[in-house]
């Protein structure tokens, strides 16, 4: 049996900042879906199998806040990272127990975003293996 | 008026009455001039019946131990008599004393004693006696009615019966003869002595209770109209206190002045406004008013001329050479009870509070508004940056040539120059959430101090500290406060590029007096103090150019600089984060001199 990628999950209703994350993550040896809603978001993780949930807060169909909730319910392991504008955010998301996994203030620091991916898949592959 | 006439009745009846009013009453007389009935606790009733058993006594005397008496004939006709009298005397008991005032009955008991004597005389056999003397006592005793028909009537029936009885013993009326001739006048004599004495008794006696009666309707008036000028005297004391104290304890400046323009009242809230003292103004004319006072002196004579209450919102004061006040001035009559104007009254209000109050109002108002309109604004731009810094990192990163790499580079610069002042609008925008713990204020200020020592010390800025002794730990989010001591002291240093004195002062605010608030920011302690809560004061000042009056009233506002690389979100960070902890930020500036900012925050849990 072929090593599956690691697969990430892309939230990003912004066209230009999914081009980039996907370039960089692709580049990291990471297989990326690319989505734009919220609505996709679920419906990819009914679909295919998915390591990780990267997504931003804002999307035009639902937020962040609303989305999470519901991918928890089928998925409480799912390690989820968070990019927002907003600095003050990750407070809201700690206290509502959601379980984030990380936080990232955008303009998101590329290299520390890779890195704590890296790490995330290391720990993923620990309990694989 | 009135007040006048109750002084002269109540010394009419104070003269009037030299003995109290609810002393027993004068001693009252009988019908018997010197008889002092009251004296003997005698009525009528046991004055006559005491007379009958006299007269009894005397007939018994002589009908009994009389030598001339002839018992034998007379016998059974002295004891039917006897008996009848005794009987008669015994009935008197147990008629009511109330029956003994009437005059008919009276006058028909003298008659009958008369007739008892008269019979009792000629029992006796003493006919032409000196004992016709007894008829004299029924006239004087019938004065008792008072009245002198019945005692005239009295002393014709005893000349009638004495006739009778010369008549029964001699058989002949004597009336010639001269002791007869001279008893009779005598008796009508006696008669009429005793019944003008009796009328001029009655007549005292009724004048006397008259005056007795009005002595008593006077003395009750008197009493209480003297506890009625005491009541008023007291409740017009107390409404005078009462008046003075609301005159003296109002903040609104009260003045008064009559039609002529002369100052009736200048109470102490005008003195505290104004600057003038009472004494100086009293009695002044409204043309004499001090030059600061004019705008007062002009509203109060047009009010006076015209009879219209005028109202200036916005009048600054003067009220030193050069510092003025917000007032607020209102002008209108003074009217009497019966509507007629008696002067004009001129208020005014201190509007310092109320303006500071307001400014700070209109300054949150337009903060929130304009903050939730830059947390849009930043969150859209926000989202290109992050494309923009991404690519451009991959573009430096990618390429080769250098100059093309150095391109990249400036891209990636610039963005996080945006995205710096993008934080600081998100910053300022974002909700408040303070965490506040107990920490030393000290200590926080002394953490800040240690990340600037390097840059105070190349900017040849000497520290002083004026630390509050013994101050206990202030509930406080550190990271925010200590956000804000870092900006006020690196502005502090900006603004003394060639070197100063930076000053740190804390203190403890505590029960102030309204009138020692005013030195201190009336505005921001106005309601802590009403609570009497606690109020930590933190002041950074400078010794720097200092910051023009234009200026200040703009320099919380969001993006207000006048720095050349700033956002002009700074100050407005800071008021925004002390704001957040329930405290205020306040500056006072001197071109030239320096710039103090006071930071208060609550202390809770005092």
């Amino acid at each position: 049996m072929e090593k599956r990628p690691f697969t990430i999950l892309l939230a990003e209703d912004e066209s230009a900042s999914r081009f980039l994350y996907t370039e960089v993550l692709e580049e990291a040896g990471f297989r990326v879906i690319p989505v734009e809603n919220g609505l996709q978001v679920l419906g990819t993780l009914e679909d295919e199998p998915v390591d990780l949930l990267l997504t931003d807060i804002k999307m035009p169909d639902m937020h962040a806040m609303e989305m999470i909730p519901l991918v928890r319910a089928e998925h409480p392991n799912l390690p989820i990272l968070v990019a927002s504008a907003f600095k003050g955010m990750e407070d809201d998301f700690a206290l509502k127990g959601f379980n984030i996994s990380g936080f990232f203030v955008k303009p998101v620091n590329m290299e520390g975003l890779k890195k704590k991916i890296g790490e995330i898949a290391v720990a993923f592959a620990a309990t694989a293996a | 008026m009135k007040i006048d006439l109750l002084i002269a009745m109540i010394n009419t009846a104070t003269l009037e009455m030299p003995t109290a009013p609810h002393a027993p009453s004068v001693p009252f007389r009988s019908g018997f001039g010197g008889f002092t009935r009251t004296a003997l606790q005698l009525g009528t009733k046991e004055i006559l019946i005491l007379f009958r058993v006299l007269v009894f006594l005397v007939i018994v005397v002589l009908l009994f131990f009389n030598e001339k008496n002839n018992q034998a004939i007379y016998q059974t006709r002295v004891e039917i008599f006897l008996s009848l009298f005794t009987c008669s005397i015994v009935a008197m008991f147990f008629v009511g004393a109330r029956w003994y005032e009437n005059k008919g009955l009276l006058s028909a008991l003298f008659v009958a004693d008369t007739l008892f004597i008269t019979a009792g005389l000629y029992l006796s056999g003493i006919r032409d006696t000196d004992l016709f003397l007894i008829f004299f006592t029924t006239v004087f005793i019938s004065a008792l009615s008072q009245d002198v028909k019945s005692v005239f009537s009295v002393a014709i029936v005893a000349c009638a019966l004495y006739l009778f009885l010369q008549y029964k013993t001699t058989g002949e009326f004597m009336i010639s003869d001269t002791v007869s001739l001279v008893r009779f006048p005598f008796l009508f004599l006696a008669a009429s002595m005793s019944g003008f004495l009796a009328m001029e008794t009655k007549k005292n006696e009724d004048e006397r209770k008259r005056l007795e009666g009005m002595n008593v309707i006077l003395a009750g008036q008197a009493d209480a109209s003297i506890l009625k000028m005491t009541e008023m005297n007291r409740k017009l004391k107390s409404l005078l206190e009462y008046h003075h104290c609301v005159l003296s304890s109002i903040k609104t400046g009260l003045i008064v002045v009559q039609n002529d323009g002369k100052v009736r009242t200048f109470n102490s809230g005008a003195r505290q406004i104004t600057d003038c003292v009472e004494a100086e103004m009293a009695e002044k004319r409204l043309e004499e008013f001090p030059e600061n006072l004019k705008p007062v002196a002009e509203a109060l004579q047009r009010t006076l001329a015209e009879g219209k209450t005028y109202v200036q919102d916005h009048l600054d004061l003067k009220i030193s050479r050069n510092e003025t006040i917000p007032v607020t001035l209102e002008t209108s009559l003074l009217k009497a009870g019966n509507g007629e104007v008696v002067g004009a009254i001129a208020t005014l209000k201190d509007m310092t509070l109320l303006r500071q109050m307001e400014t700070q109002l209109v300054r949150s108002e337009r903060f929130s508004a304009l903050g939730e309109m830059a947390a849009g604004v930043a969150h859209e731009i926000k989202n290109p940056l992050n494309a923009i810094m991404g690519f451009s990192q991959r573009l430096s990163d990618k390429l080769q040539e250098p100059s093309l790499k150095k391109y990249a580079e400036i891209i990636s610069e610039e963005v996080r120059r945006m995205d710096t002042i993008v934080n600081d609008v998100l910053e300022y925008s974002r909700p408040d959430r303070v965490h506040k713990t107990p920490v030393d204020a000290h200590q926080v200020l002394e953490e800040t101090l240690v990340f600037l020592n390097e840059k105070l010390e190349k900017g040849g800025v000497q520290v002083e500290r004026f630390y509050a002794v013994d101050l206990p730990p202030v509930a406080m989010d550190v990271p925010k406060v200590r956000q804000v001591v870092l900006n006020l002291v690196l502005n502090a240093l900006q603004a003394m590029p060639q070197g100063g004195k930076l000053t740190l002062k804390t203190r403890v605010i505590e029960g102030l007096l309204p009138e020692a608030a005013e030195a201190e920011n009336q505005a921001a302690l106005y309601e802590r103090l009403f609570l009497q809560q606690k109020v930590l004061s933190i002041q950074v000042g400078d010794t720097g150019c200092g910051i023009p009056k234009e200026n200040i009233a703009k320099l919380f506002h969001p993006f207000f600089t006048t720095k050349i690389t700033g956002t002009g979100l700074g100050l407005s960070i800071c008021h925004k984060i002390i704001h957040s902890h329930g405290g205020s930020l306040d500056v006072d500036s001197e071109v030239g001199k320096g710039s103090v900012f006071t930071i208060h925050l609550p202390m809770e849990g005092n």
